[in-house]
């Protein structure tokens, strides 16, 4: 883990309050996988006064062959996620990543089901692009992709542009099915298109709600999958004990977001 | 500008440390944690995340919110216990030649005792830091620390079991902290650390439910400073045995404060949480700071404030 002051690339709107930031960090970069997160200090002042945990939407490789640069998706919820939509390109930001364990890749996966709720999106596309570069044997990779309306529903072209299916629900029906993305997933599971067995995979991200329920539908059918939690936390390093998270292997000790996932087992859980 | 080299060891209670700058229990771990950030065997000393003599679960989540220019937390205690820290943890602080003080408490005066007794026989540890200020938990903690005549039994009761240097750390929620100050010198108290954290809450007013699991929390970081500083003053005027300051310390001038207000070392918590390597960075500041003002000896600017 490095803390580093990096530069910023691009800092832009993506969608109203969503925003992508492109930072230059090859430290974090090189060594990023997807599911991993990075704490921000927004501003050295002393208010807003912890770091921000921020899951890694995209590593992207720089022509010379190695990671040199990190997006983060983020949507703005308060004084942080404010200050931090107004910097600027060439500005300076403290980082403090890449923190956690990300998505574990089977790369005997024929198929691959992302699930992901509002800026839960953030990172599926990073696990869509090292999913498809290291399974050989993928047949079908989809994204079923929720939002309370049109806006939340983030980055679209980018999936299809890998050649990933991508079903959208909305809770307004704005766009694509009306409901939530749990029903997409439903839907899908019902329908015979995926193989069942070791080799179909689900991968989510989402609100608490989301992935309690996605947890609860895949446990019926069988199928791994792997849950990315987010949590308030203090440090990243294991030290706070503040993102603390119930699991079944834990027994009554809690275990930490931050050092023992932020990605999961949905079956390790133990839903409060 | 070159400056001569500065005396900065203190001893705190028979507790020399090469340096004034320690870490807050519970915001180092047990050290290992930060190992990648700060030379362990540079600091003046790292006090350990509170033990018990059992594991404890601590208190359910959401255990942390933000607020204005501070943080609250309701951890409650949460630890491995006393076996698995000399078994797991100890070891690896002991090889960083980090020196090594371990915070403790327990649900009654006898289990406070007990552990005092099970480290006591541990090779390596250069002191206990006795809390008697959790604001988390019911049992132990803050029941100890708000009366005098209780802080002096417990006291008085670990003092018997165990021969290592001990450090009381008070909490402020008390009326006069200079009264419960000398009970536990009375009791044999070798050092004080002071402030714990200060009781809050937070709420979220669309739910209108608490942030926090546990209801309340304890107020920590940049917002409580002034009241560490204040208590801080008021004890190391009235107390013949050193003060450690803690309460809010993000730089150096923070620290120095501390210093200048009568505490013979300082422990740095929250500060580690937003800037893992804020130890060193506050040492260094300290040691500028004195190079600067021509101060040889960090001994010399303890309880300096000039109230004329």
């Amino acid at each position: 883990m490095y803390q580093i002051l990096s530069k910023i690339l691009f800092n832009k709107e993506v969608s109203p309050t969503y925003y992508n930031m492109g930072v230059d960090c090859p430290e974090i970069a090189s060594r990023a996988a997807p599911g991993q997160f990075i704490m921000v200090r927004v501003s050295n002042q002393l208010d807003p006064l912890l770091r921000r945990p921020f899951v890694i939407h995209r590593i992207q490789r720089a022509n010379t062959g190695s990671d040199s640069q990190v997006e983060i998706l983020y949507k703005v919820v308060g004084k942080g996620t404010e200050i931090m939509s107004e910097m600027k390109e060439c500005d300076e930001i403290d980082l403090l990543g890449p923190v956690g364990n990300g998505y574990r890749i089977d790369t005997n996966i024929r198929t691959a089901v992302l699930v992901g709720g509002g800026i839960g999106v953030a990172p599926l596309l990073s696990l869509a692009e090292r999913i498809i570069s290291q399974c050989s044997k993928l047949k079908s990779l989809i994204l079923l992709l929720g939002g309370k309306g049109r806006d939340d529903v983030l980055c679209v072209e980018e999936f299809e542009r890998l050649g990933v299916e991508v079903r959208v629900a909305t809770e307004d029906g704005r766009l694509g099915h009306r409901g939530l993305v749990v029903d997409l997933l439903l839907d899908y599971l019902e329908s015979r298109d995926y193989s069942p067995g070791s080799s179909t995979h689900c991968f989510a991200c989402g609100p608490d709600s989301m992935l309690k329920e996605v947890s609860k539908i895949i446990a019926e059918k069988g199928i791994s999958c792997q849950i990315s939690l987010e949590s308030r936390m203090a440090c990243a390093l294991g030290a706070c004990l503040g993102c603390i998270v119930r699991t079944k292997s834990g027994g009554d000790v809690y275990k930490k977001v931050c050092k023992d996932g932020p990605v999961f087992d949905s079956n390790e859980i133990i839903w409060e | 500008m070159n400056h001569e080299p500065v005396e900065l060891s203190v001893n705190i209670g028979g507790i020399q440390l090469k340096n004034p700058v320690m870490t807050a229990s519970g915001t180092f771990g047990y050290g290992e944690e930060y190992a990648p950030y700060v030379g362990l065997d540079k600091l003046g000393a790292i006090v350990v995340k509170g033990i018990s003599l059992k594991p404890r679960t601590g208190n359910p989540p959401p255990r942390i919110v933000e607020t204005t220019g501070g943080m609250l937390n309701s951890i409650g205690l949460e630890n491995i216990g006393v076996d698995r820290f000399i078994g797991e943890k100890l070891p690896y602080l002991r090889d960083s030649g980090a020196t090594i003080i371990v915070n403790i408490f327990g649900s009654s005066i006898e289990e406070y005792g007990d552990v005092a007794n099970k480290l006591d026989d541990t090779h390596g540890i250069s002191g206990l830091e006795i809390n008697i200020s959790c604001p988390n938990v019911k049992e132990g903690g803050i029941i100890f620390g708000s009366d005098s005549h209780m802080a002096f039994e417990v006291v008085s009761f670990v003092r018997q079991s165990t021969k290592l240097p001990l450090i009381v750390k008070l909490s402020p929620h008390v009326t006069d902290i200079t009264e419960i100050a000398r009970s536990v010198q009375d009791a044999g108290a070798d050092a004080i650390s002071l402030i714990n954290t200060i009781r809050g809450m937070a709420i979220d007013i669309e739910t209108k439910t608490p942030k926090l699991a546990n209801i309340t929390g304890g107020l920590s970081g940049p917002a409580i400073k002034p009241i560490a500083l204040r208590m801080v003053w008021e004890v190391a005027k009235v107390t013949e045995i050193p003060v450690i300051g803690v309460g809010g310390i993000m730089n150096a001038y923070d620290a120095l404060e501390f210093i200048i207000a009568g505490a013979s070392a300082i422990q740095v918590g929250t500060a580690n949480f937003i800037n893992p390597k804020a130890t060193v960075d506050i040492l260094s500041g300290i040691e500028k700071y004195l190079g600067d003002h021509r101060i040889g000896d960090i001994k010399s600017l303890i309880g300096t404030l000039s109230c004329e």
